[in-house]
């Protein structure tokens, strides 16, 4: 394990919760929230209570989790401390953001992820936004150190690692979100219950959008000098994945080309699947069906209780398709007519205007039945508050990756396959199983 | 499954070998031996790594030996596991369990990892023995494995040793135990596991999460029996205890849970710990709990009872809508609030019922409410009484009706809403009527239904109602509305006059260009002249409308457009449009301080998805002007950019 020459959280990281508290209501000024007993005193143990606030901290945050993060600090019961990166650019981005934020210096820096959780016993929660081949691992070493976890999308880059996501989970009582925000957003709430509800009617056809293609290339770069270990410490980069030489096109956002990096359309999978599954009825749909079909710019996905799922994969991501405008966007056939919403959408598609008519009360009704707001990153808080499920919880998200990852092997085998998604195992298929792990270089094993 | 890629690059090894080509007629064998081929090669590291993996997926008895000699390559050790891990033959465990002996440091905690992977119990005395080595990333590999290998001799191997770990590999022992116990379980040996279980539990100063483990498998394992530890665990002082219990009753599917966590509520528990049980409660759905939570309702701080009305919610039992509805008076605005939004939710003809009856309270404020409700659950049996309720003599009813009407009212209360319309004064009822009608308008399937019922009511609409069925005509859309409304433009009376010029300014289809044209042309007053100019230019922007429509609305329009606005407007429909020939209207733009911005983004728009050889010397010029008016900018260089790639283009 290396140690970080970041001075910075050595000062920070030796506060206890109370002084880190004070000094945030001291030098910011402008902090209206009440003073609060820290946990440890209260003989909580690192417990959240309901009337406490949230202690957060970051891994990787990037573009999309700088995104979350603004979104996050927002919240008024959420004090973010610390963020851990093997990029020093964006280790000092993200506590510029912080700092400006709430008007002092101590956003903490760490490079070390395995020294950031170990010292960091003050931290209830952690965002987790690094590249994909990093998601699960993290995941599940943070919930071990006992935080609960929000992290991006695709939440794992295997099945079993995704599996092994649940059961942390599980084993320890956390919190986890996967960030499928758009399981808390109205439009696409308003699609998924009118199916889940039977307004469409028993639905026969359910569709996602998985027109982004992802990491196919096995090839390596030209190997460059590796940078300063401080500035990227490139052999932590790649985590549990296979080594390669360094080049620079790999930390700047190439890496989503590259197999061993990122999944294929398991990628856009991880946006849109799971918003497709939570309008039907899980209870009965292994074993799942992979229809191959070079010609057909759909893939056809057939589970057990006769649901169809189109795979949405030919044209554009960004643009419109057949089934809805924009990207992400998700769509729910039943015999009384048909709901769909992508992103950009003002309000959801319907196939009678009547349906939409029903759109205030489908969405109150949701909100107060499951006591979710439309806000994803509140529902983790709120759940890292009261120990409930999240409406993105390791089970959601594990389904999801196993079907969008099951799709994947279909591509690359390119036959039909069969899976058992109980298991997360593909039906009398050695070679397809073979691919449902990838060995995690040392000392990255799980 | 051999990529291409890798074919091409193991083509090239093995020519260089001298060995045989072609993997396209292969037989999984053959490509079998190829790869092993290149191992035994001098290849390069990469493609060494890539044959390991390859032999990942189509490996057999064959390949073993060979990636076996390379666990103990420090470049090729993590892919040679990658190559075993997945291939079931007994050989690949024997040939891990022999590299124990043969590898250090971060190799060994690899391969102690893929053993753990591949559960070979076998190993589960070598691997006991690394639980005291000097190397961490060794000592926390072996304590995963041998939880992931699950006997009872690896736990007692863990438990052994857990009390000479260091602090630093503790959790590593705690998540081996917790792994076995798991294991133990699956194999219906619940006694061993449950020993594990209260074994950690009863150390000193765990870890939150590890105590959390250790109390949720002592719980979940005894099934019914590990209720009084659930109660145990929620009545204890200790916050973070309290909390990993009530996690668990969220899992726990024995039906007395709720009834323990009601009588824990009621008893003598601190503010954060009613509502943690208030949460849990709700979500376990069981209506045992509602005397609790109606008492907590009673005698809580403000969010215990905030906490209780979700819960009662989330229940969903309709005799608490008594309840919420005396709430509907609370002193406290926010209880009022969410007992009013959780009455909206709360499913059942019962609420409807008793939300129908309470429509004719003699408590103004209730019936209010109960108006509104009546909306909000969409209770098609309320209609009626809301309807009548729309002419009722108080202000305040009349108004609440015709919103209420507003969140159900379809096709079928038209002709009434209509009628009731026309003979209102108050302002603010025809605003809520208007809003009302637009909404029915706008959600039904037959617009020209709705055009011809609006229309008919128009000719018998005084002054203060025209405006307003003009705007839902607007709504409607559609050649009939377009007709009638532009018939209107022409009444004397202005604020109708100034109506119609407005509803055909905010037109959303196609059929109002030609109308809007000539008004932009042909109207006087400088405003409506404006407005005018402003819809026919918004149709530049519909992507419904075909590409060359829209082009063409700009030309015409460039003409009439004097302000900045509009040029601004203009140039937004032309980068969205992205046709070459439009840079004419684009350049003289350029020159203008107030447009030169957006002007600037719209040629470089253009120029992005321009085709080769399309109008040239009109880009060229364009592109030219940009660097010329903003140099040293990104513009510029992007302008600069794109000449370069226009070299030779004619």
């Amino acid at each position: 394990m290396s140690i970080s020459n970041d001075k910075k959280h050595v000062v920070v990281g030796s506060l206890n919760r109370r002084q880190f508290l004070k000094g945030a209501l001291t030098a910011g000024g402008a902090v209206t929230v009440p003073w609060i007993i820290p946990a440890s005193v209260l003989g909580r143990g690192g417990a959240v209570a309901p009337s406490e606030r949230i202690i957060l901290g970051g891994i990787g945050l990037g573009g999309r989790g700088t995104s979350d993060l603004n979104w996050m600090i927002a919240e008024p019961d959420v004090q973010f401390v610390a963020i851990c990166d093997v990029r020093k650019n964006r280790r000092e981005a993200v506590k510029s953001i912080v700092d400006n934020k709430y008007g002092n210096n101590d956003c903490a820096m760490y490079r070390d992820i395995r020294q950031f959780l170990t010292e960091r016993t003050d931290i209830d929660a952690v965002l987790i936004a690094t590249g994909d081949r990093w998601h699960a691992l993290a995941s599940i070493m943070a919930m071990k150190a006992g935080k609960d976890v929000y992290c991006e999308k695709p939440s794992c880059f295997t099945m079993t690692q995704g599996q092994m996501v649940v059961e942390t989970a599980r084993r320890y009582g956390r919190v986890y979100q996967t960030g499928t925000q758009r399981l808390s957003e109205a439009n696409h709430v308003f699609a998924i219950e009118m199916a889940k509800t039977g307004r469409l009617g028993k639905i026969h056809t359910i569709y996602a959008d998985i027109r982004y293609r992802g990491g196919a290339r096995f090839d390596w770069l030209p190997a460059e000098p590796e940078p300063p270990k401080d500035e990227t410490d490139w052999d932590t980069w790649l985590g549990p994945c296979p080594w390669r030489p360094y080049n620079k096109v790999y930390v700047n956002h190439g890496w989503y080309n590259f197999y061993d990096f990122a999944t294929d359309v398991a990628m856009w999978g991880a946006h849109t699947i799971a918003q497709a599954l939570a309008g039907v009825d899980m209870s009965n749909v292994s074993p799942v069906e992979f229809e191959y079909d070079a010609n057909n710019s759909n893939m056809v996905v057939r589970f057990a209780d006769g649901v169809k799922m189109i795979m949405v994969r030919g044209g554009d991501c960004w643009k419109d398709c057949e089934y809805w405008h924009g990207s992400c966007g998700e769509r729910f056939d039943g015999p009384e007519g048909w709901a769909a919403a992508a992103d950009g959408y003002s309000k959801p598609d319907v196939s009678s205007p009547a349906l939409y008519a029903e759109y205030k009360k489908v969405v109150g009704d949701y909100m107060a039945r499951t006591q979710r707001p439309m806000n994803h990153v509140r529902n983790f808080f709120d759940c890292v508050k009261s120990r409930r499920l999240t409406v993105a919880d390791p089970e959601v998200m594990r389904n999801s990756m196993c079907i969008s990852l099951a799709a994947d092997t279909c591509n690359q085998l390119k036959r039909n396959l069969k899976f058992d998604l109980v298991k997360a195992e593909f039906i009398g298929d050695p070679e397809a199983n073979s691919l449902r792990s990838r060995a995690m270089r040392e000392p990255w094993c799980i | 499954m051999l990529t291409s890629k890798i074919k091409f690059v193991m083509t090239v090894v093995l020519l260089f070998c001298g060995l045989e080509l072609s993997f396209g007629q292969d037989t999984l064998k053959e490509q079998e031996a190829k790869l092993i081929a290149v191992l035994k090669s001098a290849a390069e590291q990469y493609e060494k790594a890539e044959a390991c993996r390859e032999l990942a997926h189509i490996g057999s008895q064959d390949s073993i030996p060979v990636l076996a000699a390379l666990l103990t390559d420090e470049k090729l050790s993590h892919m040679a596991r990658y190559g075993l891990e997945t291939n079931p033959s007994p050989a690949v465990d024997e040939a891990l369990r022999d590299a124990l002996g043969k590898v250090k440091g971060r190799l060994l905690a690899g391969v102690i990892g893929s053993i753990g992977v591949r559960r070979d119990a076998k190993a589960t005395e070598a691997l006991i023995k690394f639980l005291t080595d000097s190397d961490v990333d060794v000592v926390q590999a072996a304590a995963r494995s041998l939880g992931k290998i699950g006997t009872v001799d690896a736990a007692k191997g863990l438990e052994g040793a857990l009390a000479g770990a260091s602090a630093a590999n503790k959790l590593a022992f705690y998540e081996g135990l917790f792994r076995c116990a798991e294991a133990l379980t699956n194999k219906g040996r619940d006694k061993n596991a449950i020993a594990i279980y209260d074994s950690i539990r009863s150390m000193p100063q765990l870890p939150h999460q590890v105590l959390t483990g250790a109390w949720r498998g002592s719980i979940l394992t005894r099934g019914k029996k590990g209720l009084p530890l659930l109660i145990e665990a929620i009545s204890s002082d200790n916050f973070g205890l309290a909390q990993a219990a009530a996690r668990i009753a969220v899992e726990m599917k024995v039906s007395k849970v709720s009834k323990a966590l009601a009588d824990e509520l009621l008893g003598k528990v601190s503010s954060d710990k009613q509502i943690l049980l208030a949460q849990i409660l709700g979500k376990r759905g069981d209506p045992v709990a509602l005397p609790a939570l109606t008492s907590l309702l009673k005698t809580g701080d403000k969010a215990g009872r905030l906490a209780a009305i979700k819960a009662m919610t989330e229940i969903g039992d309709t005799s608490v809508a008594s309840t919420f509805i005396e709430l509907l008076k609370d002193p406290d605005s926010d209880i009022a609030q969410e007992a009013f939004s959780c009455l909206a939710a709360l499913p059942g003809a019962d609420v409807d019922s008793t939300v129908v009856k309470m429509m004719e309270s003699q408590d103004q404020d209730i019936r209010l409410k109960m108006i509104d409700l009546a909306g909000q659950r969409r209770i098609a049996k309320a209609m009626p009484a809301i309807l009548k309720d729309m002419a009722d003599k108080d202000a305040a009813v009349r108004l609440a009706a015709i919103k209420s009407c507003g969140e159900s009212a379809g096709m079928a209360e038209l002709p009434v809403l209509l009628e009731t319309l026309l003979k209102a004064s108050d302002p603010g009822e025809i605003a809520a009527f208007e809003k009302v009608l637009g909404s029915v308008c706008s959600l039904a399937n037959d617009r020209e239904a709705c055009t011809r019922q609006v229309v008919g009511s128009l000719s018998k609409a005084g002054p203060a109602v025209k405006p307003v069925l003009l705007r839902v005509l607007g709504v409607c859309g559609g050649p009939g509305a377009l007709q009638t409304v532009k018939a209107a433009v022409t009444d004397a009376d202005q604020s109708i006059h100034s109506a119609a010029i407005s509803v055909l300014g905010a037109w959303k289809t196609a059929e109002a260009i030609p109308v809007l044209l000539d008004l932009a042309k042909s109207l006087s007053n400088a405003n409506e002249k404006l407005l005018s100019l402003r819809g026919y230019l918004g149709m530049a922007i519909r992507r419904e409308i075909p590409v060359q429509d829209r082009l063409a609305i700009c030309q015409q329009a460039s003409a009439m457009i004097q302000r900045d606005e509009e040029k601004r407007m203009m140039l937004g429909a032309l980068g969205s449009i992205a046709r070459a020939e439009s840079l004419a209207l684009i350049i003289p733009c350029l020159d203008n301080q107030g447009t030169r911005g957006e002007a600037i983004s719209t040629v470089l728009a253009i120029a992005e998805k321009r085709e080769r050889g399309q109008q040239v010397a009109l880009a060229r010029e364009a592109l030219q002007k940009v660097v010329a008016v903003a140099p040293n900018t990104d513009g510029a260089k992007r302008a600069q950019g794109f000449l370069k790639k226009m070299e030779g283009e004619k």
